[in-house]
């Protein structure tokens, strides 16, 4: 069965450290071990390095598949081969730099996350946003150097799927501007 | 410089920052109130920024009711790449919402930028220049946002003459996540009620903290709050919410979970 590992490293700003450690023998090796088949990357401007040759593991090293592609508009597409499917894949992975629309993305569709702050975005808040992320047990945290022992520990845990949300601005909004809260269409919804 | 002209300009500042005083205090006083019950249709003014907080403003608004809400005015800055077509992009998220249980030919319609229909209202775009463009000198901010402050006035006198809830009507609220933009429409809304041209009940202010924002705020977000203007100043992330409370009995922020679905 298929399972995959994808690998996003934003539109902002290229990542090379985090593409080239997810490559290095050390991960691929993980990556065999727990049963990975495909290594999928959305790896920017890093691409050109990537066709070079630069990153790819010496032939016969490694079973797994690697492909790689540049930018999306969308990667919701993508995310989903992360997702178990019956009888065609298992629950892959997904390691990513902690940018908030694709960690907001990923979390929606409920993978396994490992995200890597980009500390070329020093003060873009990216560590923050991954160290609270593991805090509240919704992924895996780790920095490019601690990777292989990160999907070791992804895998192991189970992390706290995007509750559905009970709060809205809307009925913030209401209140503001004064509207009652409509208690009796609300009792005919529930 | 003679006796009376000092005389003159003594008295003259008293009287300024005297009538200052009694306007803040009064303004403020009026704040403790809760509005008075609202049935009708409204109107909003929603401050777009760039991607990343438009992307997020779409999903804050999904359910926004568009009948409730007659009158959508966005802001959104000239240069911001693509932000006009994004209001384009929230207005298609909250219609398709609020038609996803009509069938048939109105299904999936999304009314075009400034014709009033009959179920969804009307919605426009109005464009202020940045107050402070990228790599721009720091010394000409201020002259830059002073322009952006001008045409604020400008675009918040507009959307009030433009109203299809209340002809001449200020907008009922403004709602934003954090874009610099933002606190330049905001201090421009408070200028105009301060100086008695928009009424104190309009021009509320809701507040929602972005959801990349996870133990600092932002910018915008720190300004604000300090200010004290927001009715509402949300954050999504209990831990910061709790820093910024302390343990204060006066709230500072909410915090009611994620509002981002």
């Amino acid at each position: 069965m298929e399972r995959v590992i994808f690998i996003t490293t934003g539109a902002t700003a290229p990542f090379p450290e985090l593409v080239a450690k997810a490559l290095s023998p050390e991960c691929l090796a993980e990556f065999e071990k727990e049963g990975f088949t495909k290594v999928y990357l959305q790896c920017g401007d890093v691409l050109a390095e990537f066709q070079k040759g630069t990153y790819i593991p010496p032939q016969g090293t490694c079973r797994l598949s690697v492909e790689a592609f540049d930018f999306k508009n969308s990667l919701h597409d993508d995310m989903r081969l992360c997702q178990a499917k019956e009888g065609v894949r298992k629950q892959g992975l997904i390691i990513m730099h902690a940018g908030a629309g694709t960690v907001m993305d990923a979390m929606r569709l409920g993978l396994a996350m490992i995200v890597v702050a980009n500390p070329a975005l020093l003060d873009n808040h990216q560590d923050e946003l991954a160290q609270e992320l593991e805090d509240q047990n919704y992924a895996t945290r780790s920095d490019v150097d601690g990777l292989a022992k990160a999907i070791r520990v992804a895998l192991m845990k189970q992390s706290k799927p995007w509750a559905p949300q009970h709060a809205t601005v809307k009925n913030i909004i209401d209140d503001v501007v004064g509207y009652q809260a409509d208690v009796s269409s609300r009792l005919v919804l529930d | 410089m003679s006796l009376p002209a000092l005389r003159l300009i003594t008295s003259a500042l008293f009287l300024i920052i005297t009538t200052i005083f009694l306007r803040a205090t009064y303004i403020l006083s009026r704040r403790q109130q809760k509005p008075s019950p609202k049935t009708g249709p409204s109107h909003i003014l929603i401050v777009l920024g760039s991607g990343g907080h438009t992307a997020e403003m779409m999903s804050l608004l999904r359910d926004l009711d568009p009948k409730r809400y007659f009158h959508r005015t966005y802001i959104v800055s000239s240069g911001d790449n693509f932000s006009q077509n994004k209001a384009g992009e929230v207005e298609r998220t909250i219609q398709t919402k609020f038609r996803s249980e009509t069938k048939g030919k109105e299904k999936g319609r999304v009314s075009e930028e400034g014709m009033v229909d009959s179920e969804t209202g009307i919605w426009e775009v109005r464009v202020v220049p940045r107050a402070r463009k990228i790599h721009q000198p720091l010394f000409t901010t201020p002259l830059s946002s002073l322009w952006c402050l001008l045409n604020c006035f400008y675009a918040l006198y507009g959307s009030s003459r433009s109203s299809k809830v209340a002809k001449g009507q200020y907008p009922d609220v403004i709602v934003t996540n954090g874009p610099a933009t933002a606190v330049i429409v905001i201090l421009s809304a408070k200028v105009l009620q301060f100086f008695g041209v928009a009424p104190l009940e309009k021009l509320k202010i809701v507040y929602v903290e972005s959801w990349a924002r996870v133990r600092s705020l932002s910018l915008s977000g720190r300004i604000l709050l300090g200010w004290g203007v927001c009715d509402r100043f949300l954050v999504q992330w209990e831990g910061l919410a709790r820093r910024l409370n302390g343990n204060g009995t006066r709230k500072r922020v909410d915090w009611e979970g994620f509002l981002v679905g």
